[in-house]
């Protein structure tokens, strides 16, 4: 088994009480599978949307980051899949996808040589 | 926090009507704009980790936290509740005096509050009505006008009118004062009406917020009854029991406990359909129709199409109670 992150971006945050319930109930839904499945090595955790930036060699310091709301990581989730292309498939069925957001998949680097 | 369960909903107009206390009936955008937050923030931390125990809570709380972060920076620029006047200014007192408006029931009454202020004499019914499903029941622009079949621009404007009519008033209307009490409720009286009745045959599909509204409803107009009784109120209170029990047999409808008006098989499904909805409908329609006399008053109130269907229904309870 290898090992993946998710990093979850963007997601429309306009919308109505009972839209954000069913939001809530489908990622509720989608992460339980995916414990149950063996798949959710760890929750991970939600980000907030807004920081700083610290870059350059006189560490400027910037508020951050620069994406569009559409590009930020909203949070990460740590799984675990035989390879690249299962976890791939596994993120298919992330709720965000209804609400214009992205999965970005990111194998885990092997240590071991 | 199961499929049934309309949570953000719920806590919407909870949520609304308390930080209206707080930040003034004129800053009603603020007090949305604060749940929405809170909203926004339950979904992000919700969806990762999972909902906490008790999310009522949990929501509250971080609406707290931001009321007080924003009357703490704006105190001096802005004019929030009259009512709380200077307790906000200092630091001694703010964070009790938030405590406090957010206790469960004191937001009940505020929740009331709402209620009335929305039925508000310059408004028409149609807007009072989606003022109330909008502000205390949480619904969008869009649900509305699929509830009420009508265009999301004429809702948008209804309401928007509707709020504008509402942040010109100072505070949020006093149900203590007696004599506006009884001033205004049958304007209240005919908004609850009206939203079972949309309710019933519109496409909306929820009852669990509308009912918590009546039996919220309800229950502070028994309170007000006990501490001011009216010599001529009687006629009044019939009246009222037969609204109620209007909205019972609606809600009964909703949940599908009746079909057709048949009573062998409402009395099949009484037994088999016993959804929270349900029950809570069926149990305060006994408690508003334990006697036959009533059930005439049901039938000639409104002129509603369902009196044959009450008849049935309220026979069909006295069989399986």
């Amino acid at each position: 088994m290898s090992e993946f992150v998710f990093l979850y971006r963007g997601g429309a945050r306009d919308r109505s009480p009972e839209q954000m319930q069913q939001v809530v109930q489908k990622w509720t839904t989608w992460m339980k599978d995916l414990e149950a499945k063996g798949h959710l090595k760890d929750r991970g955790q939600p980000l907030e949307r807004a920081g700083k930036v610290v870059h350059g060699k006189h560490k400027t310091v910037t508020d951050g980051p620069f994406a569009e709301a559409k590009d930020v990581v909203g949070g990460y989730t740590l799984i675990e899949a035989t390879d690249l292309s299962e976890a791939v498939e596994l993120s298919k069925d992330c709720p965000i996808f209804e609400v214009e957001g992205a999965v970005e998949v990111r194998p885990v680097m092997k240590l071991n040589m | 926090m199961g499929p049934s369960d309309h949570l953000f909903r719920r806590e919407a107009g909870r949520m609304v009507s308390a930080l209206t206390r707080i930040f003034g009936v004129h800053n009603l955008a603020l007090a949305e704009d604060v749940v929405q937050d809170a909203f926004c923030r339950a979904l992000e931390v919700w969806r990762m980790r999972g909902v906490p125990d008790n999310p009522s809570a949990w929501l509250m709380a971080t609406a707290r936290n931001r009321a007080l972060d924003i009357l703490r920076r704006r105190r001096t620029a802005n004019n929030f509740a009259p009512e709380l006047g200077r307790l906000v200014e200092s630091e001694w007192t703010i964070a009790p005096v938030i405590h406090e408006i957010l206790a469960a029931d004191a937001i009940q009454d505020s929740m009331l509050r709402m209620m009335f202020s929305c039925c508000h004499p310059r408004l028409s019914e149609p807007a009072q009505v989606a003022l109330i499903l909008h502000i205390l029941c949480g619904f969008s622009v869009d649900e509305i006008a699929s509830a009420f079949t009508g265009s999301h621009a004429a809702i948008e404007k209804r309401i928007v009118r509707g709020k504008k009519v509402l942040s010109e008033s100072k505070r949020l209307f006093d149900t203590a004062v007696p004599a506006e009490f009884s001033d205004r409720l049958p304007a209240v009286q005919r908004a609850l009406y009206l939203l079972f009745n949309e309710g019933y045959h519109g496409a909306s599909p929820e009852t669990s917020v509308r009912l918590e509204l009546w039996s919220l409803f309800s229950s502070v107009k028994r309170q007000n009854d006990r501490k001011n009784p009216r010599p001529n109120s009687r006629p009044k209170l019939s009246q009222w029991r037969v609204n109620m029990a209007i909205y019972a047999i609606g809600a009964m409808r909703r949940t599908k406990l009746m079909i057709g008006g048949r009573i062998l098989a409402l009395a099949i499904q009484f037994t088999l359909a016993r959804d929270a909805a349900g029950q809570q409908a069926t149990s305060q329609l006994g408690s508003l129709l334990d006697r036959q006399s009533e059930i005439a008053l049901v039938t000639g109130a409104y002129q509603i199409c369902e009196s044959s269907a009450a008849k049935y229904g309220c026979a069909a309870f006295c069989e399986t109670a």
